[in-house]
């Protein structure tokens, strides 16, 4: 163990997660190879962002399950097609949204709609949701690639409700709690770093 | 990092107004709105406390993973593998039908299309409230019917997959009560996925 890391590690919100720095077109490509490996660092890339969505439409968590599996269905029999696509996550996205779309209609009663298409989504007036989707990846993406360390101060600093103090931060990282303020700076500015190398727009 | 200004605001001064709104001074009011650098930061800052405590709660069950993960299986990826895209060999909109396939009253549509040692026939019926039927079958040139009992279609609508049908015994399948736009099919048996990768389902005599 480092000096200084803590003995106890807040595995809270940390999520097994395939690292990795493949990129989508390689991880379909090798998910084509046979590669299951490849198909779980995808699935883990981007499962939150999927399993949101629906809790975002308002629907409640027996719709998202069933979404979030057939999200992952269409992908896995889309990949040989996908394989071209610049931007698989804009492509889930659009699905996801299109089936929420469609499982509220149900829930409402109204005939299913199976004609909406991607022109509809660009007009929708919740094209706004859609970019704070992008946005919210892209910070679970910079999440992931930070250390250990940062990761489970950001955590703890953006996630927890209500936000712990610096003093119980501290005493978690096993830091001084003179030192805890530069500890958050130095990952704020790491993670603001990394948002940027990820194209993160506003 | 912009250099017009000197001294941007302290990076813990924008997470605490992103985290706890905490009001920003007149000085710092008046440079956030002059410098994007500054905007950039509290933006991506008030987006991971927009995420805040529901961020957890968006990891899917465990069961549900499972099932997702099931997928990545060798042997469903060697059937992806085997994706063989199918070609058209016969429309009876464009080619002479050997039967009439045209009904007065109702428009039909017939089409062969063909993959390796496969045939999908598919015939397309419209309704009279504009809907229409998608009924076809798949064979083995050599063989016949398909024998896989886990053997389906399935519709797909701008990689949405809309409907599932699976294979009858006799390879048959249907999709009543379509709406009229484009599609695609993939059928998938055995070791291997036929993709037909885009019809256009209109009325093209009644539209």
């Amino acid at each position: 163990m480092s000096a200084g890391f803590p003995a106890v590690i807040d595995r809270r919100y940390s999520t097994p997660l395939i690292v990795t720095d493949r990129s989508d077109p390689e991880l379909i490509a090798a998910c084509l190879d046979g590669d299951g490996e490849a198909w779980e660092a995808l699935v883990q890339r981007y499962k939150r962002l999927i399993y949101s969505i629906p809790f975002k439409w308002g629907l409640p968590r027996e719709d998202a399950m069933e979404i979030f599996q057939a999200v992952w269905l269409d992908c896995f029999r889309e990949l040989h097609s996908l394989r071209d696509v610049d931007r698989l996550q804009a492509w889930l996205v659009r699905i996801a949204v299109r089936k929420c779309y469609r499982f509220a209609e149900n829930r409402r009663g109204a005939p299913a709609s199976v004609e909406l298409t991607e022109t509809d989504l660009k007009e929708d007036p919740s094209a706004g949701f859609v970019q704070r989707l992008e946005q919210e990846q892209v910070i679970r993406d910079g999440i992931n690639k930070l250390s250990p360390r940062c990761k489970q101060v950001i955590e703890a600093l953006f996630f927890e409700e209500p936000m712990p103090s610096y003093a119980a931060l501290a005493a978690r990282l096993g830091l001084s709690a003179n030192s805890i303020g530069f500890t958050r700076d130095r990952c704020l500015e790491r993670l603001g770093t990394l948002l940027g190398d990820l194209g993160y727009a506003y | 990092m912009s250099a017009k200004y000197k001294n941007h605001i302290a990076i813990s001064t924008l997470f605490e107004r992103a985290r706890t709104k905490t009001e920003l001074d007149m000085t710092s009011q008046n440079h956030l709105r002059e410098c994007e650098f500054c905007r950039g930061r509290l933006s991506w800052m008030e987006t991971a406390s927009g995420l805040g405590a529901k961020e957890p709660s968006y990891e899917p069950p465990k069961s549900v993973m499972d099932n997702v993960l099931s997928l990545g299986r060798p042997s469903r990826l060697k059937q992806l593998r085997n994706f063989v895209v199918a070609s058209l060999t016969f429309d009876s909109f464009k080619d002479l039908a050997s039967v009439p396939v045209r009904t007065e009253g109702a428009t039909a549509r017939q089409m062969t299309y063909e993959a390796e040692e496969f045939e999908i026939g598919l015939w397309l019926r419209w309704s009279g409230d504009r809907t229409l039927t998608l009924t076809g079958q798949v064979l083995s040139k050599t063989a016949g019917p398909i024998k896989d009992s886990s053997a389906h279609v399935d519709l797909v609508i701008d990689g949405d997959h809309i409907k599932t049908a699976t294979l009858s015994p006799w390879g048959e399948f249907s999709f009543p009560d379509l709406p009229q736009t484009r599609f695609g099919l993939h059928v998938s048996f055995l070791d291997r996925v036929l993709r037909i990768p885009s019809i256009l389902l209109v009325d093209e005599e009644g539209s």
